[in-house]
């Protein structure tokens, strides 16, 4: 009677691994040791096998495969994006409000009315030594959107290192190109995050500022608008907004969000810049 | 490696994938579908699958594993959902193995003629063997199957897979002289 174990096991052995060293084939490779018509057949059956898996790739490619793989993947990113931005079309965008039109008196009235109000703050501030109020999320935001809009514009990058005190954060797996100053919410440093050769730009912003109502983990969703992700988080003293472009999943990759699945990920070794010179 | 080129690998997109991968990713799905069509759907199916879960492909030196793994899932699903063929008729037994390997290579149709007689699952384990050199150990790991079951399908298959394509079976003597050897000693 045939060892049935044996045959599968010859048949499942790949003779130049170390599956001979493995448990279930101590009964091969002692017969193999003792057996030489037995090895020879062995080899014999290892040079098909080869031979056979020669085969296995011999297959033409379609032409325009690749082609046609790329529109359909596209397609279904115009998809998801269109329902992102129709879901958030009711939430507010970084996009800056349309000062033409019947929309110029709205925007002058609010801005008068803003500035009434900062002065009123000053004057109660002066009166009653009121502790400062801190930022909300919303006026970071919009602090954010205003830095960010013209950021094809932006001439004053630096080289690093920037000023200390305004530390990356740890959640974000890219390292910074160079820097420049961001002032719309307290001090605070705008780092370009974009890494060379990518189409998407990435930034982040990092303001020394207690933000009202801010979370200690980067979401795990953004808010999506306008091709971009944007997250605040707040950690210790200091409050980091990010922005992101291109499609949704550069987002869940560049963060780590503290939860969920990307939390079990181990943490990225250090890394250090090719060039720490702006580009 | 350095930071940038790391960054750089990390940002990769799905269309880069696509562009690398395409032709192996197909030629799987080729030989596990057995039809152009089907292939090609399935083909595209894993990649539009590597879009969504792309930020969980971590390294990019791994991402043609990281495509047939999904490649493979969206196979069995399929499987799952249509009623299985009956598996061909695979006897124990050591097969032929020629006295002599071919000097030609094998043809590709004959092979893929043979790959189609087989059942799913037992097409399958020969593909990731002869196709994605997986070891057993790692047909069971990536199958979630036990390793006794991976080498009894592993050897099934392949005993059919010579059969197809040795249909003459000149090579039964040999057969014959391997069993000898085997009870001889045993």
């Amino acid at each position: 009677m045939v060892d049935e174990r044996l045959i599968e096991a010859i048949e499942c052995c790949r003779g130049k691994s170390e599956d001979l060293a493995l448990e279930e084939m101590a009964l091969l490779a002692e017969r193999l040791r003792g057996d030489k018509k037995l090895a020879e057949q062995f080899q014999r059956l290892q040079q098909l096998d080869a031979k056979i898996a020669d085969a296995f790739p011999d297959v033409p490619v379609p032409d325009g495969l690749a082609e046609r793989l790329v529109a359909r993947l596209r397609e279904e990113e115009s998809a998801r994006e269109k329902v992102a931005t129709d879901k958030e079309s009711s939430q507010p965008t970084l996009r800056r409000p349309n000062l033409r039109g019947p929309h110029r008196r709205t925007a002058w009235v609010a801005a008068l009315l803003a500035t009434a109000a900062a002065v009123l703050l000053v004057v109660r501030q002066d009166w009653f030594t009121a502790p400062e109020q801190p930022l909300t999320v919303g006026e970071l935001r919009m602090a954010a959107s205003d830095w960010y809009e013209p950021i094809q514009e932006k001439d004053d990058w630096r080289a690093l290192p920037p000023p200390e005190g305004y530390a990356i954060s740890p959640r974000v797996n890219l390292r910074a190109r160079r820097w420049t100053h961001f002032s719309g919410a307290g001090d605070g440093i705008a780092y370009d995050l974009s890494p060379p050769g990518s189409r998407h730009g990435t930034y982040l912003l990092v303001v020394r500022s207690v933000v009202k109502g801010l979370v200690p983990n980067p979401p795990r969703k953004p808010l999506w608008t306008q091709g971009r992700g944007i997250a605040e988080w707040q950690s210790g003293e200091l409050a980091y907004v990010l922005v992101v472009e291109g499609p949704i999943h550069r987002y869940r990759k560049i963060l780590d969000t503290g939860v969920g699945p990307l939390a079990r990920v181990q943490p990225r070794s250090p890394v250090k810049l090719r060039s720490d010179s702006p580009s | 490696m350095t930071a940038f080129e790391l960054d750089a690998e990390f940002v990769m997109d799905v269309e880069q994938l696509v562009r690398e991968h395409h032709a192996p990713v197909y030629r799987y799905a080729y030989r596990l579908t057995g039809s152009v069509p089907d292939a090609e759907d399935l083909t595209q199916q894993t990649f539009l699958i590597a879009n969504q879960k792309i930020g969980q492909l971590r390294d990019a030196t791994r991402s043609l594993g990281w495509l047939f793994t999904i490649l493979r899932r969206c196979f069995l699903n399929e499987c799952r959902q249509r009623v299985e063929t009956p598996a061909s008729n695979l006897e124990m037994a050591l097969e032929q193995i020629p006295e002599e390997i071919p000097a030609d290579s094998i043809d590709r149709e004959q092979l893929q003629a043979a790959l189609v007689s087989l059942s799913d699952e037992f097409r399958l384990v020969l593909v990731m063997f002869y196709f994605e050199d997986c070891s057993y150990r790692e047909i069971a790991e990536k199958l979630e199957l036990p390793i006794g079951t991976v080498m009894s399908r592993l050897s099934r298959a392949k005993q059919h897979l010579r059969r197809a394509l040795h249909p003459d079976e000149i090579h039964k003597s040999e057969r014959r002289a391997i069993r000898q050897a085997i009870e001889a000693n045993g």
